[in-house]
């Protein structure tokens, strides 16, 4: 009995992540031609967001962040997903790694309501 | 194109020739072996590369960071018996175990120069860019490497060089935190201090400190958590084997 309870507690943590998994907001943003579309996106402050990466150019890509601390490959015509945050307001540089010059984007964390994050 | 391809033969190669020159410079150090763990850890980022769009849809999209963790811990672990033989005299038997170390350190810092240099090998601009940007990022490397052997190996107290090595590695240990929390494992946490007005993370030392001691302007509780305990384990580690020895002593197992 004691073993049953024990293993029901893991399974609810375990399975916990995925609910608020599925409860948190998500932005979505494009990589065409070694760009990022659109190249400047809003979330809202102090909460955990899901960045959506969909690579539409045949080579891969990699994201970079320093601002936020994230590295992630995207292949070519592939999606790949960052969590970022909770966190305070300011502007987050993000750049693709493999084209610096042109891939260059931003997550700006503000405190008004309307963001970019569904 | 070859400013970027300097860049990024630096960054994702210095943590293997700093690693090469860390474990050279300790009681035993053996080039062949380590030589041989290095190429092994390429032969395996190779192998990974031609699965990695497969490998990295795993566990929802995590499967890479998933994969860099576990060999991360194994690195970790390989670390504290490492430490254990080197600082018990046993440099010899040390070998097999610096090569396993140079395997983990080439196979999860090399994938990401292969990313590049295969995707764009076949560019228009890329034959003499690729090639002229991997021999200065290999000059770069290997000069810094020199450098730190010739420091390291300079150091009497074997103390010092092992403190050394463990500091390193809990910079590259340390990055689990941060893979964990990019893939929703970890829940991501506020930073503890910003001191990227000092050193920044994308400038030339925020670079260089970051591959030779961890350094993060923004590091979460969990980056310093996991830092901490990194630089910990090796103590931990000889301390329980000896705990474990000397029980088995006492109980007649050993003698």
């Amino acid at each position: 009995m004691r073993l049953m309870k024990q293993a029901a507690v893991l399974a609810l943590l375990t399975l916990s992540p995925l609910g608020a998994l599925a409860a948190l907001p998500e932005v979505v943003i494009e990589i065409r031609d070694h760009l990022f579309i659109p190249q400047t996106v809003r979330i809202p402050e102090g909460r955990k967001v899901r960045l959506v990466f969909i690579n539409h150019d045949p080579s891969p890509e990699e994201i970079d962040s320093f601002d936020l601390n994230r590295e992630k490959v995207i292949f070519g015509n592939s999606k790949g997903t960052i969590f970022v945050g909770p966190l305070p307001s300011g502007s987050y540089k993000f750049f693709g790694e493999l084209h610096p010059n042109s891939a260059v984007g931003y997550v700006i964390v503000t405190n008004e309501e309307a963001t970019d994050a569904n | 194109m070859l400013i970027n391809t300097v860049i990024l033969f630096i960054r994702d190669t210095l943590p293997v020739f700093l690693l090469f020159s860390f474990l050279l410079a300790q009681q035993g150090g053996s080039v062949r072996y380590l030589l041989g763990g290095t190429v092994a850890g390429f032969l395996f980022a190779v192998a990974l590369y031609f699965n990695l769009s497969v490998v990295s849809e795993w566990f929802e999209g995590g499967g890479l960071e998933l994969i860099k963790t576990l060999v991360l811990m194994l690195m970790l672990l390989g670390l504290g018996e490492y430490i254990r033989r080197q600082y018990q005299g046993e440099a010899d038997a040390s070998q097999r175990l610096s090569a396993l170390l140079m395997v983990g350190i080439t196979f999860i810092n090399v994938i990401h120069f292969i990313i590049y240099l295969l995707a764009y090998w076949s560019a228009p601009d890329a034959d003499t860019s690729l090639f002229l940007g991997n021999v200065i990022g290999l000059g770069i490397s290997l000069s810094v490497g020199v450098l730190v052997y010739v420091a390291v190996a300079a150091v009497r107290i074997r103390l010092i060089k092992l403190t050394v090595l463990t500091v390193f590695f809990a910079g590259q240990i340390a990055g689990i935190a941060m893979l964990l929390e990019q893939i929703n494992l970890l829940p991501n946490q506020n930073r503890l201090w910003d001191t990227s007005g000092w050193v920044a993370d994308d400038s030339e030392y925020g670079h260089f400190l970051n591959v030779l001691i961890g350094y993060e302007a923004t590091p979460t509780g969990a980056y310093m958590l996991v830092y901490l305990a990194a630089v910990l384990f090796p103590v931990m580690y000889c301390y329980l084997y000896s705990l474990l020895v000397g029980k088995r002593q006492l109980t007649g197992e050993l003698k």
